[in-house]
């Protein structure tokens, strides 16, 4: 079987670059300082960048030679971690183009050629389709073929780009590969030197039985691996389903304008993924990372932005978190920004009129997800009505939000679309039947007053009395009532009042009540 | 140039005055006194600014009219578009909406408080095309802003009705229609300060009796009930108002004069 090995050699040092080159695209090239990236264990340069190897850095460096050859050094810790999620963002991304890949953490990738020939019958065409997806990354790879997974690593990660299908090319290819380059032990290598083997070619020219005698057991698994003799157990790359991402700032941000751009580049790769699963996605989440002691990245605050109508496109979103982050206030520079999002819905589109077409922008859900976004939840309501002969329970506000959207998401597309058409037809019956049930429901003021005020001028009767109790099964279970349901009412204790409609000397149509102590209160008004 | 006329005729570019009626898309606003001085209704688009205190049947006067745009909207296309309140002075009661027949499902309340914020409200909700109203209660008002709501409208194929408190600032707003509101006992005193497409006219009284009886008195009984204070109320007085949380058994008290 052929494999292709993609080796990317400065993975974590290309991806924080091509960051970096996209923001500052106009400012010189050359102007870049030279940036090293260190492993911290070992004490030595894993990565560097062009400007550095010009100032004479190399690779293996310590960091002390390195600070005394360039004053300006720019030094990044070495992260493993990082370099992986990258890789996965990468195999994310081949996806797309190819079937099987097997990722070789933390900076490698193999792919299986094979099956994928019969797509793309030549070498050229497939190798081409993926460098046109690694292109916008901006990376250095090694590229090399091989009939196992291992020999195509040997050769890209010794740094040499092979892309044949041809065996005995291949085979030539390794035989010269010194032994140093096997992924043995220390051990075994040494043993191979006692040996007086120094390449490849001559340690497949001795017979299998000996060389098993002189090495261990997981070198001889290796080397069959490597060979093809042993089929090596891979771990396949699984599209993941929640989406996660995220991108390191090269400089801390603190402008809200700045760091719109970062969320764009974001946004854009969460779109390319909703779009490829033809998904829609009703939330994603947002969260910012500043510098803290000890830590580059501590979690700053998380936002979450809701849309009412599921949305994929980048646009949309931008346009959302713009209006989520006018309301934010930033506490420390920003130096990390992740996108996650965990659930989706399928795209089903949506059903408008064909004559008649969509008049304004926006969907109603769309409209909604707006003002929640740049007003907050809390401002957004709906209104509904309680069980209850007490006015200030009889209707109260819900958060918009809560109330229709989430619970509505949910339904099947099918059942939205029927339950559309069940409720214009009721509403329309409702509509047309009139005064059917309306005009049974009590007079009350259309606007109630959050708490009853006293009554301080002069009004004249015009209605009433209309006595109005707390139910007796009420009287008990007040207190309880109002921390569950509506907490913004405070006044929960029974009462006995007679309510009034009075005019004022302005005219105004007040609803004024009589306590049992016969003080006067005016509890709304009808406007 | 006759036939160039006629052209520009033709084309609707030319506006003549025995078209007048035409100006303004209106729609029955429930009242034949309203009707009868505005044209035929109220306007189904645009901005209508309301000059009133709250309180006095302000919202009852638009409740028909809003009602009937529902109407027209769902013997249209089969379904209906939101109705917004933008920063209302209170809670607003869903009774006395239902009251009213106006669905529930189709109310969307946005309670800010800051005017910019109301106002942007208004202008998203207006040119989203998912509202067929949008009531604000605002007190000041630019010409610029106005103008944004207009187009806005426009957009949405919506109107907008702004209530203010009376004798505001008063610029000359490019508003569409302009009422000015006083309290009656039959009803509203209605002022037209300024309507597109029609003069401004005496004001005139809409009369509340007939869709809202507890509310409103009758011609009739206004002459009976004149000067007659068996029903009025008096307030405690202004040494009480600040004990009227503990008042005492045989302080002095307020009440109704019983007849």
């Amino acid at each position: 079987m052929l494999w292709l090995y993609i080796d990317f050699p400065s993975l974590q040092l290309d991806c924080i670059q091509a960051g970096k080159a996209k923001r500052t695209a106009e400012s010189h090239v050359d102007s870049l300082p030279a940036l090293v990236i260190v492993d911290a264990k070992k004490n030595c340069i894993r990565q560097l960048n062009e400007s550095a190897t010009e100032q004479d850095l190399r690779l293996g460096m310590g960091l002390a030679m390195a600070a005394s050859l360039v004053d300006k050094l720019c030094v990044l810790p070495y992260n493993m971690a990082e370099e992986e999620s990258y890789l996965m963002t990468l195999a994310e991304q081949l996806y797309s183009v190819t079937a099987n890949i097997a990722l070789f953490p933390p900076h490698g990738l193999a792919l299986q050629v094979d099956d994928m020939l019969r797509l793309y019958h030549h070498l050229e065409h497939y190798i081409a389709t993926i460098r046109l997806v690694l292109a916008p990354f901006k990376l250095s790879a090694y590229f090399a073929c091989g009939y196992s997974p291992l020999s195509a690593q040997l050769l890209a990660c010794a740094g040499i780009s092979l892309l044949s299908t041809d065996k005995s090319k291949i085979a030539t290819a390794i035989a010269t590969l010194p032994v140093e380059c096997l992924f043995i032990s220390n051990k075994a290598k040494e043993n191979m030197t006692r040996l007086g083997i120094k390449t490849f070619a001559q340690l497949q020219a001795l017979e299998v039985a000996e060389l098993a005698t002189r090495l261990d057991a997981n070198t001889m698994d290796y080397l069959a691996q490597l060979n093809a003799k042993v089929t090596k157990s891979l771990v396949l790359y699984q599209p993941k389903h929640a989406f996660e991402h995220s991108v390191e700032l090269l400089y801390e941000i603190s402008t809200i304008n700045i760091l719109l751009h970062p969320i764009k580049q974001l946004l854009t790769v969460l779109e390319a993924f909703l779009k490829r699963r033809d998904y829609l996605c009703l939330q994603i989440e947002l969260r910012l990372f500043n510098r803290a002691e000890g830590l580059s990245h501590s979690l700053q605050q998380a936002l979450l932005i809701s849309s009412a109508a599921g949305e994929y496109l980048a646009k949309h979103w931008l346009n959302l978190v713009n209006l989520k982050l006018t309301s934010v206030k930033l506490l420390a520079p920003i130096t990390k920004i992740s996108l996650s999002v965990k659930q989706f819905q399928a795209n089903t589109g949506e059903v408008d009129d064909i004559f008649l077409g969509r008049r304004g922008q926006l969907s109603f859900a769309q409209l909604a997800s707006l003002l929640v976004n740049k007003l907050g939840d809390e401002k957004v309501l709906r209104m509904q009505l309680g069980n209850d002969h007490r006015a200030e329970f009889a209707s109260h506000y819900l958060p918009f939000m809560s109330h229709s959207v989430i619970s509505d998401a949910v339904v099947t597309p099918k059942a939205i679309k029927s339950k559309q058409l069940n409720s214009a037809k009721a509403m329309y019956k409702k509509a047309t039947s009139k005064h059917a049930f309306s005009d049974k429901l009590p007079l009350r003021p259309s606007f109630i007053l959050p708490e009853p005020e006293p009554l301080l001028s002069n009004v004249s009767i015009m209605h009433g009395p209309e006595r109005i109790e707390t139910a007796w099964w009420e009287q008990s279970a007040g207190q309880y009532r109002n921390n569950e349901v509506n907490s913004t009412i405070s006044q929960g204790h029974h009462y006995q009042r007679d309510y009034f409609i009075a005019k004022n000397a302005q005219g105004q149509c007040c609803w004024v009540y009589r306590e049992e102590k016969n003080q006067w209160y005016i509890h709304g008004y009808f406007s | 140039m006759n036939k160039m006329l006629k052209q520009l005729h033709h084309q609707g570019k030319i506006w003549s005055a025995a078209q007048i009626h035409k100006v303004v898309e209106t729609i029955d606003s429930g009242y034949p006194e309203l009707n009868k001085n505005l044209h035929g209704g109220l306007p189904c688009q645009g901005v209508i600014e309301v000059q009133t205190i709250n309180g006095i049947g302000e919202l009852r006067l638009f409740l028909p009219y809003l009602l009937n745009l529902l109407h027209a909207e769902l013997a249209q296309h089969q379904q209906t578009r939101q109705l917004v309140f933008i920063a209302p002075p209170a809670q607003i009661s869903a009774l006395m909406l239902l009251q009213a027949s106006i669905p529930l499902e189709n109310l969307l309340i946005i309670s800010s408080q800051k005017p910019e914020e109301s106002l942007w409200a208004a202008e998203q909700c207006l040119k989203s095309g998912c509202c067929f109203a949008v009531l604000l209660w605002q007190q000041l008002l630019a010409v610029h802003q106005v103008k944004r709501l207009k187009q806005a409208a426009t957009t949405g194929n919506a109107v907008q009705i702004i209530f203010r408190s009376p004798h505001s600032v008063d610029l000359a707003l490019p508003v569409s229609l302009s009422l000015a509101l006083e309290a009656q006992p039959v009803g509203l005193k209605v002022h037209v300060k300024k309507q597109l497409g029609g003069w401004p006219c005496k004001a005139f009284t809409v009369d509340m009796h007939k869709q809202w009886p507890s509310l409103t008195v009758t011609n009739v009984d206004t002459c009976k009930n004149n000067g007659v204070l068996s029903n009025v109320v008096v307030p405690l007085s202004s040494r009480q108002r600040f004990r009227h949380v503990v008042p005492s058994a045989d302080s002095q008290r307020s009440g109704v004069n019983a007849s």
